[in-house]
Parts: C-alpha cells; sequence; structure tokens
C-alpha cells in the first residue's frame, strides 16, 4: 500500500487518466487538423505534459474522414511513395487515389508524421501513440468507442454550407439585391 | 576492475589485497580510471584513451547544462500554452501582459502553479482578460465581454 | 487548441445583408413557359407571372449624388468583404441549372459582374452551388471537398520536391 490517502490516489488517477476525445473531419483541412489531433494524442493539451518522463496522451476519435478537404488541386498534386525494399520497387500516388481506394488513410498518414516531428524520445512512443488514433470514414462509431467518449475538439475551420444545406424557405426568404428584368424568361 | 575508495579500504580484511599509497603515479591513475568505468571498450582500461575520453564527457556535460536550460524553459511554456488553451486565451497575450499588470512570475512558476493550483492559474488568466478587454487592441477583444469578479481602475 | 483564423466565412457577409434588410415597393412581370399538350397539339406559351423576388428586396442606401445613384445594386450596396462561401446572394445570379445569368439580365456594371463570376466559378468548384450541366471535370479530384484559403499558404513545394517523371 502506498503511502497515499483514498482522496489523492484517487485524484492521481484522475489526472493520469486518458481521456477520450472526438473530432468531426468535416469540410476540415487535412493537414492541419492533424496538427491538432497530433497535439490530443500526445497529451499536449495538458498541463502536466512531460515527453520524457511520462505518457500522458489521449484518445481520439475522428469521424467522417471520407469528408476532409484540401486546398483547391491539391487532391491532385500532393504525391504520397511507398518502397516495397526491392530494386525498383518505389511507387508513387496521388492524394486523391489513395482516398479512393481508403478514406481514412491520407488523415493517418498527416497524423503519422505530425507525431513524429516531435524531438528525440517520443519516436519511440509513436506506434504507442499510433493506436490511440481511432478514424472512422462516416459517423458510424462502435458503441464500445462511443461509450468512452467524453469532450469534443474544436473543428479548425468553420464547415462551408452548401445550397443544399439551406431550406427551400430559407433561400427564398433571403433578401434579393436585384430583381428579374422586364419580360425575363424565368429558367 | 574494481577499485575500493579509500574507507571501504580501511575496512576490508586484512587478507583482501590492496594497494599501498607508496606508488603515487600508479593511484593517480587508478583514480582516473574509476571515473571511466561507464565508458565501452578500451576507453574504460586504457590511461591514455581513458583520458582523452573523460575530458570529451566533461565537454558533453558542460554543453548538456547549457542545454537543460533551454529545455526546461521549452518544456515550461508548453505547459503554461496548454493550461492557457483551457482557458481560451493565447500563449503570448498571457505571458506580455503578466509583467504589464507588475504580477512578475517566471515561467517555471506559472506553470506549476497551472498544475498544483488550477484556480490560481485561471485567476491570473481572467486578470489578463480583462486588461485585454480594457486595452481593446484587436477585434476578438473587443467583442469579448470581460470576465465576471475582476474589479479594474475604470470600475471604482 | 485554437482554431487557424481564416476569411472564411468568419463573419459572413450575408449576414451582413441581412442586418440591413429594409424593402421596397416595385411591380415587374416575369414570363414563366409553360407547355399544354393536347391530342393534337402542343401549346408553349409564355405565360406572365409576377416576379417572386418583389417581397424581399432590398432597398439600396439613400444617395444624394446624381451620380452616384445610377451606380448598380452591387456597388451601391457596397458589402464588405464579399466571398465565395455566400451562397446565398451568389445564387441570385444564377439559373436553376447552375449557370450565370447573362450581363443584361443580371442588371450589374461590368465589374461586378466579373466577380461574381469568378466568386460563382469557386463555388461550383467546392461544389456549393450546383454545378452547369456540361461542366468539364478533370478528375476525380474536382470531386472531393476542397476550400480557397487566404492567404494562401504554400507548406510545401511539390514542383521542387517531386521529380517531374513521377508526375501523372
Amino acid at each position: 500500500m502506498s503511502n497515499l490517502t483514498k482522496f489523492r490516489r484517487t485524484q492521481q488517477w484522475l489526472t493520469f487518466a486518458r481521456l477520450w476525445y472526438l473530432y468531426d473531419a468535416t469540410y476540415q483541412d487535412v493537414f492541419d487538423s492533424a496538427i491538432v489531433i497530433a497535439q490530443y494524442l500526445r497529451g499536449m493539451n495538458k498541463p502536466i505534459y512531460d515527453h520524457v518522463r511520462q505518457d500522458v496522451g489521449n484518445h481520439v476519435v475522428v469521424i467522417n474522414t471520407s469528408k476532409v478537404s484540401m486546398p483547391v488541386d491539391e487532391w491532385k498534386w500532393r504525391m504520397y511513395s511507398h518502397h516495397s525494399r526491392y530494386g525498383g520497387g518505389q511507387t508513387w500516388a496521388a492524394a486523391h487515389e489513395l482516398h479512393s481506394k481508403d478514406p481514412t488513410i491520407v488523415l493517418y498518414k498527416a497524423v503519422y508524421k505530425e507525431v513524429g516531428s516531435a524531438p528525440r524520445a517520443v519516436n519511440l512512443i509513436r506506434s504507442p501513440t499510433m493506436a490511440r488514433l481511432h478514424l472512422f470514414p462516416d459517423a458510424c462509431i462502435p458503441p464500445e468507442i462511443k461509450a468512452n467518449i467524453c469532450d469534443q475538439i474544436r473543428q479548425v475551420q468553420p464547415v462551408l454550407k452548401s445550397l443544399k444545406d439551406y431550406s427551400e424557405e430559407e433561400v427564398e426568404k433571403f433578401p434579393k439585391i436585384v430583381d428579374y428584368p422586364e419580360d425575363y424568361v424565368v429558367k | 576492475m574494481v577499485q575500493l575508495t579509500q574507507v571501504l579500504c580501511k575496512y576490508m580484511p586484512k587478507w583482501v589485497p590492496r594497494f599501498r599509497g607508496s606508488n603515487k603515479s600508479f593511484m593517480r591513475k587508478q583514480h582516473l580510471l574509476s571515473l571511466c568505468g561507464h565508458l565501452y571498450g578500451r576507453k574504460r582500461n586504457c590511461f591514455r584513451i581513458a583520458r582523452r575520453a573523460l575530458y570529451r564527457t566533461f565537454e558533453i556535460s558542460q554543453d548538456k547544462r547549457r542545454e537543460k536550460k533551454v529545455f526546461f524553459r521549452d518544456l515550461f511554456t508548453q505547459r503554461i500554452n496548454s493550461a492557457c488553451a483551457e482557458h481560451d486565451l493565447q500563449y503570448k497575450y498571457f505571458i506580455t501582459i503578466l509583467p504589464q499588470l507588475n504580477v512578475e512570475l517566471d515561467r517555471k512558476i506559472l506553470s506549476s502553479l497551472a498544475i498544483w493550483e488550477p484556480r490560481t492559474f485561471k485567476s491570473l488568466v481572467e486578470l489578463v482578460k480583462a486588461k485585454r478587454c480594457e486595452e481593446g487592441i484587436d477585434e476578438a477583444a473587443r467583442n469579448a465581454t470581460p470576465p465576471a469578479g475582476v474589479i479594474t481602475r475604470g470600475m471604482l | 487548441m485554437f482554431a487557424r483564423v481564416s476569411n472564411l466565412a468568419l463573419k459572413w457577409t450575408q449576414n451582413e445583408l441581412k442586418a440591413r434588410t429594409s424593402l421596397y415597393d416595385s411591380v415587374r412581370t416575369l414570363k414563366q413557359i409553360k407547355i399544354h399538350e393536347n391530342e393534337k397539339q402542343i401549346v408553349v406559351e409564355g405565360e406572365r407571372i409576377e416576379s417572386p423576388r418583389k417581397p424581399y428586396l432590398v432597398k439600396p442606401p439613400p444617395v444624394a449624388d446624381e451620380k452616384a445613384s445610377k451606380a448598380c445594386p452591387l456597388c451601391r450596396l457596397d458589402l464588405k468583404r464579399l466571398d465565395y462561401t455566400d451562397i446565398l446572394i451568389l445564387r441570385q445570379f444564377i439559373n436553376s441549372d447552375g449557370t450565370l445569368m447573362s450581363l443584361q439580365d443580371s442588371g450589374l456594371c461590368g465589374r461586378k459582374y466579373k466577380l461574381v463570376q469568378t466568386l460563382v466559378n469557386k463555388a461550383q468548384k467546392c461544389r456549393l452551388l450546383p454545378r452547369p450541366p456540361h461542366y468539364q471535370v478533370y478528375g476525380p479530384w474536382d470531386n472531393f471537398n476542397t476550400y480557397y484559403d487566404w492567404p494562401p499558404r504554400y507548406r510545401d513545394q511539390p514542383m521542387r520536391v517531386i521529380r517531374p517523371e513521377y508526375w501523372k
């Protein structure tokens, strides 16, 4: 038995407990949101963060990864390489090719890069850190994961609204700038 | 090779073979080699190589002593940053406005406050927020509502 | 953690327009094409209807100068930061199939028409507005979610990093 009182021991558990965060990736930039997600995975949102002595990372559940966005034409020119370790085994694929095959892999690779870009010792705990990332292409989460979620991460961008997202009444009653000209044929 | 300290030499039984203090240069070399026990290969056994390696370790540890200050400053900065983010305040405003309010706490104290006394830290954050509302430098500061419970000079 | 502050719909121009809405009366008649089918003949008729926009028109701010009163309605409103995300405004200048109205029909000056044209093109590229039927899609990358960021950030330089033989 430790010398801690019951209260202090519970406080210790609560301080170092791994929290589960939810992140909605609809219309979010892949690389900007990867920076934020990596910070939460490594526990940099906590004041007790220490990257040498202890691992205080969180779990992050990302939903709607198939709806992530990139700046215009970046889907086309963002390339990913893979080497099979045989001669001439290097292959290249664009972001849209990877995304159409697996809608979670683009975000996974972006987060993987951000987690590894930390100073020294974090690289040793990269794989356990990445194991705490849960990616889902749509809003369906298994109930055992959904039960753990306690908080939400703020999105990095405002979500764009398309014309379908507005109701017909809202579109019709919105103030109009110009009227149709005389004898205009409605199309 | 294990060398005994002088204290241990004194209390060892008499049958243990040990060096007497007659050969001074030999003892000096043994003393240096005892400092190199953690090194690898001939650096720990051969005197001429061990001496070079030992001086190198001194240089390295001197560098590390300088790096240590930067390292901890970064760590404290990161901790204050995350603690400020909990209260929706940016680190750069927090760290620049506090000395203007004559609160001259350094990063080490602020980070330990954030960990051990979160409510004290929150009161500091509210001070900074009230100051920012009062000055109204940028658009976000002007639109924000000042936190309740902070008495400024304008109220009196 | 803080959200990146971007100009994307921080404070939408749409909301600004909504705030200063005041209505005025005007009578315009439009034509709507109606097709009647009988057993022997098909009648195509241009039926006169009242403008559906009439009750929701914005009254432009009063100007003393006579020259300024001749400016186009978008110039007179002087909306700040009109952007491609303000689709409820841009929608007023496109037809139901997504094509842009002509300059004469839109009632704008040339400069504002050009602005609206670029913004509508941007909104259609990001799939915020319906694309016209013959909109050219060059590849699957045009169908994923995209956005325009301003100011643009160059996170890396692919033209230099990736050798040209690997470009597809």
